[in-house]
């Protein structure tokens, strides 16, 4: 996958924050693309199929997009990565087979987690949305709302212990829930307002945490929310203003997943949160290098595919 | 590609007066618009409450 030069970019960067000053969004124009999934090998179930569960973090540069597949069928989308990648996300979405979106969850309202949902909304159905407690004021998430008024989407906004989806273990099918577990209060930073979602699939558990800062994750361990999961989505792309020691130890992740753009000017991921990651044991995939991740279980057992490379 | 600050950047053509040249210097004014935010706010207010269930 080619991406342009991060010279580019950083001077971007630059004009971006003098856009934002003066209340205006640009649309940085970035070439993204999100490649069809990959099949696994040695026996292993390389796609999801009744009775297992999929979990794909797209590869969509610095921004963030989650597809979830429970055991039944059912589809949660998770951010839509920015404008320029909504419409591969569509695709790859539909290259599964997927053609509607049960639970469409927005996190929060920054670009690089909504920019890309008007071209999903247009392309897939979507049951209903999950919003986080908060709103924006950019032209991206005003563009969204008006996304979700077209197809007629309704909108909730859960409270942490809100259950979005419970499936109930069979003979061929492990249970499954995905609950909201933060924030656990409202938040001015748009990034800690981040809704924070729990997926146990079996005994297999995932944590979707946005752009979640450390306030946010101190919060919620304060509150004492079960947040243990095998698999993390690292918080806010890597920075190392997230996923901080005690809240890591507290989630004790086996795998570490990092959604974020190669070479991109913020630093993302940070090393300090690397160093971190390592010294929790984390194996780490990062769609910057690996490309799309996808995690395909049965309730005790955890198949990793990845779009290119290793760990 | 404007130089500012010993450093360059990339700005889209559009944000740019008509009739630059190559070589103009530039003086650059930016301003919050208040109006213009505060309508967006409102804006998404309504959606919000004319989505949510």
């Amino acid at each position: 996958m080619t991406r342009p030069g991060w010279r580019a970019r950083a001077s971007l960067a630059a004009l971006l924050v003098l856009l934002l000053l003066a209340g205006t969004v640009a649309c940085l124009p970035l070439s993204r693309r999100v490649s069809a999934p990959g099949g696994g090998g040695g026996g292993e179930p390389a796609r999801w199929r009744p009775g297992l569960a999929a979990v794909h973090f797209l590869d969509v540069g610095q921004g963030d997009s989650i597809l979830v597949r429970f055991p039944s069928g059912f589809a949660m989308l998770i951010d839509g990565g920015d404008r320029e990648a909504g419409p591969g996300v569509a695709r790859y979405i539909r290259s599964l087979g997927v053609d509607r979106l049960d639970a469409l969850v927005v996190t929060h309202g920054h670009e690089d987690h909504v920019g890309g949902l008007p071209a999903v909304i247009r392309s897939l159905r979507v049951g209903r949305a999950y919003f986080y407690p908060g709103e924006h004021t950019t032209a991206a998430f005003e563009s969204l709302l008006r996304a979700l008024r077209e197809a007629k989407v309704p909108v909730s906004r859960p409270r942490p212990g809100t259950v979005i989806r419970e499936e109930k273990e069979g003979a061929d099918t492990p249970g499954a829930r995905a609950v909201v577990v933060g924030p656990v209060r409202v938040y001015e930073d748009q990034n800690d307002c981040s809704l924070v979602v729990r997926l146990l699939v079996g005994k297999v558990g995932f944590l979707f945490t946005g752009d979640a800062g450390s306030q946010a994750e101190e919060d919620m361990l304060a509150a004492g929310v079960e947040v243990r999961a095998d698999v993390l989505k690292v918080g806010h792309h890597g920075s190392a203003t997230s996923t901080g020691t005690a809240f890591l130890r507290a989630v004790g992740p086996r795998w570490a997943v990092i959604s974020v753009g190669a070479d991109n000017p913020f630093g993302h991921p940070a090393p300090s949160l690397l160093g971190r990651l390592s010294r929790a044991g984390a194996t780490v995939y990062r769609t910057d290098r690996n490309g799309t991740v996808s995690f395909v279980t049965d309730g005790a057992r955890v198949w990793i595919h990845t779009e290119r490379g290793g760990e | 590609m404007l130089e500012w600050d010993g450093r360059t950047f990339t700005v889209p053509r559009g944000l740019l007066p008509e009739g630059v040249r190559e070589g103009d210097c530039l003086r650059w004014t930016v301003e919050v618009d208040r109006a213009a935010t505060a309508a967006r706010r409102d804006r998404v207010r309504a959606l919000l409450e004319e989505l949510e269930e």
